[in-house]
């Protein structure tokens, strides 16, 4: 039979406060140390994610109000990639509407060009393309150009435009009657690069 | 008759032993019977208080001994630490009283101490086997004497502090106790004289005792009886023997049990005629709270011992523990805050990553086009931003030249800076919007015109251009004939012209540059 304790109960106590009193220091710089070396990161990472909600909301707002200026297909139209034959193909067509003769075209090669007016970076392509044709007047000439500068996709921009009276000054008017020249700026999405696989 | 009176002492058990019967005493105590004093060998009696103990098992025992076997000394100790002190005192009273069963001392002051100790023949010893009650608290013993000696005092103030009570128990004997400035200096039991014995007997003998008692004292240092302050417990039928037959004493003060415990407002009043002091004692007890010198047996002492280790080792553990969670708290008090503030942030990137993942559910039809939507619109601003165009300029051109002239060529072309300074080959070509065209005049004029004719008509022309084109400069860069300054001028009859009327001249038209 086991003799009775009576002092153990009090002893275990003070066994338990020294136990605390002498091993919470190194406990808690234990403790400390590893959530302190947690801490950086997670409140990073709080503060990512509030950028991310704000830039969020910030898009949703912005989002509803462009659905108001843009709808989905016409944004896919503003950003299809250009087709450079069929730009040729418009350009033949539009010059037998004016009643164009002798009619030359050189479409230039692509350079990509990056613009950042509006602090969006856009990635297009410039080309030039040079224009020679025989026409009956210079209303006609420059009615073709204004043609051009609508049916091709993008930015077209006349950067010299010339007319040469063919014959004299003094020539009776015939079918055709001058001659023009003209160089444009085309500014477009470019054409499509990578036809088959992912761009 | 013994009343009982409330006090705010404990509810106890009050035995006064004596060498001739107890005295029970239950104090404040529901239900309980009144006092009753039990004779030695009593059987009945004894039974009776061991019965009403066994009744009250949660009640607590104070055995107050009166008996005989009983001696004090007092001693003189020389300066000594705690330890070493308590060591001495428990050598004298090893030395002093070597066959004693109960040992205690009291300090009195002054270096003094009064040692106590009580033999185990007597009642004692089948008392302490009655008090054993299992499941109860272990009885507290007390000295008459030395619990009553400042009951002395109180009885017989003496102005050099000595006083006598002499007190004639039931429990047996004659009672004097003797206190030094309330302090048991002397106490004395002798036999009481016979029941039977008449006044003047009785009064005889306990004079006779009290000279006794003087002799002692005279050895303790009183050198005069009337240095003495006495208080006689007696019945009323003695007062006047007492008083003629006592010797000279400072006071002496003869009263009854009953007046004494109506003067001291005792919760116990003996009955009036009562001749014994028992129930005095007992009241002058019973309002005590705590023992000044408590007995214990060895065991009781040993257990005693203890139980207050164990007391105080609760009470440090507690306050180690306390201190040590103190200490705990202030040294994990910058750990807590740490792992709050990181448990504060988790919890928060968690709630935030919640509600984004919530809003990305609620937009995600409307924000996943979003950069289509402001790419498309952006682009869509792009090409629709106002370009340069020869248009203008040609439409106010053939406004300019209404009728005067007819345009042969026309050459036009619009570069910005960048498109200039990109251009290296063009590099002196001047930027920006020029217009450079040939003119013939209308009508023509006759081959035969003079050249000052001639520049005139092409002069009015640049004139008339320079008016329809606000903003333009208008320049002449050729007439049909060297007429610049930059020209050479001859004679050779040469005009420029083919054919007659066919002068031709070249203009310059640009933007002016403020």
């Amino acid at each position: 039979m086991n003799a009775p304790r009576p002092h153990v109960p009090w002893l275990a106590l003070v066994a338990l406060a020294l136990t605390i009193a002498f091993g919470s220091g190194p406990l808690a710089r234990i403790l400390q140390t590893s959530a302190a070396q947690r801490l950086p990161a997670l409140e990073t990472q709080r503060a990512q994610a509030a950028k991310n909600l704000r830039q969020l909301q910030s898009d949703a707002a912005l989002a509803r109000k462009l659905s108001g200026q843009i709808d989905a297909a016409g944004a896919a139209r503003m950003l299809a990639p250009v087709d450079r034959l069929q730009a040729a193909a418009q350009l033949e067509r539009a010059a037998a509407a004016s009643g164009l003769r002798h009619f030359t075209y050189t479409i230039g090669a692509e350079h990509p060009v990056t613009v950042t007016d509006s602090g969006l970076r856009q990635k297009l392509a410039r080309c030039s393309i040079r224009l020679a044709a025989d026409a009956p007047l210079d209303t006609d000439a420059s009615a073709f150009i204004v043609r051009i500068q609508k049916i091709l996709p993008g930015r077209v921009r006349v950067r010299a435009f010339s007319l040469t009276r063919i014959g004299g000054a003094n020539t009776p008017l015939g079918a055709v009657n001058l001659r023009f020249t003209a160089t444009l700026a085309w500014l477009s999405n470019g054409a499509r690069t990578v036809l088959a696989g992912t761009p | 008759m013994i009343l009982p009176f409330a006090k705010r002492s404990p509810a106890q058990f009050i035995l006064l032993l004596g060498d001739e019967g107890i005295l029970c005493t239950p104090y404040r105590i529901a239900a309980a019977p009144p006092p009753f004093f039990t004779r030695t060998g009593n059987e009945h009696g004894v039974n009776a208080i061991h019965a009403l103990l066994a009744r009250y098992p949660q009640v607590p025992v104070a055995l107050l001994i009166d008996t005989l076997e009983q001696d004090f000394r007092i001693d003189t100790l020389p300066r000594l630490n705690p330890f070493d002190r308590a060591a001495l005192i428990k050598r004298r009273l090893q030395q002093a009283f070597p066959d004693a069963f109960l040992r205690a001392h009291l300090v009195q002051g002054g270096g003094r101490v009064l040692l106590a100790g009580v033999g185990n023949n007597g009642p004692l010893s089948a008392w302490l086997q009655r008090l054993e009650r299992p499941g109860a608290a272990a009885p507290r013993f007390a000295l008459l004497p030395v619990e009553a000696a400042d009951l002395a005092a109180r009885l017989a103030p003496a102005e050099n502090g000595w006083s006598l009570l002499l007190s004639r128990q039931q429990a047996g004997g004659v009672r004097q106790i003797v206190a030094r400035d309330g302090k048991l200096v002397f106490t004395r039991l002798t036999p009481s004289v016979p029941p039977d014995a008449g006044t003047g007997e009785i009064a005889q003998s306990v004079v006779r005792d009290l000279r006794a008692t003087l002799g002692y004292l005279g050895r303790l240092g009183l050198s005069d009886s009337r240095q003495l302050a006495a208080a006689i417990l007696a019945p009323p039928f003695l007062h006047d023997a007492l008083r003629k037959a006592a010797p000279p004493l400072g006071t002496l003060n003869i009263l009854s049990p009953r007046a004494a415990a109506l003067q001291l407002d005792l919760p116990f009043f003996p009955e009036d005629g009562d001749p014994f002091g028992d129930a005095l004692f007992v009241g002058w007890f019973a309002r005590r709270k705590k023992l000044l010198m408590p007995l214990m047996t060895p065991d009781r002492r040993a257990a005693r011992q203890g139980v207050l280790i164990r007391r105080w080792g609760w009470r440090a553990a507690v306050a180690a523990l306390l201190l040590a969670l103190v200490l705990g708290g202030w040294q994990t008090h910058d750990a807590f805050a740490t792992i709050f503030k990181s448990r504060r942030a988790a919890y928060e990137l968690a709630a935030l990553r919640h509600e984004l993942a919530e809003e990305q559910a609620a937009t995600g039809s409307v924000t996943a086009p979003l950069g289509r939507l402001r790419a498309a619109l952006e682009r869509k601003r792009l090409f629709a931003a106002p370009q340069p165009a020869p248009w203008p300029l040609l439409a106010a051109l053939a406004r300019g030249l209404g009728g005067t002239a007819r345009l042969v060529r026309l050459d036009w072309r619009y570069e910005s800076a960048q498109e200039a300074e990109n251009d290296k080959a063009k590099k002196d070509r001047p930027a920006g919007e020029i217009l450079a065209i040939d003119l013939c005049l209308v009508p023509a004029l006759d081959a035969t015109a003079s050249k000052d004719a001639i520049v005139a008509g092409f002069q009015h022309v640049a004139t008339a251009l320079a008016t329809t084109l606000p903003g333009y400069t208008v320049a002449v860069t050729r007439f049909p004939f060297p007429a610049l300054p930059q020209e050479t001028l001859s004679n050779d009859g040469k005009t420029g012209a083919d054919a007659p009327g066919d002068f031709t001249a070249a203009f310059m038209i640009q933007k002016a540059t403020p």
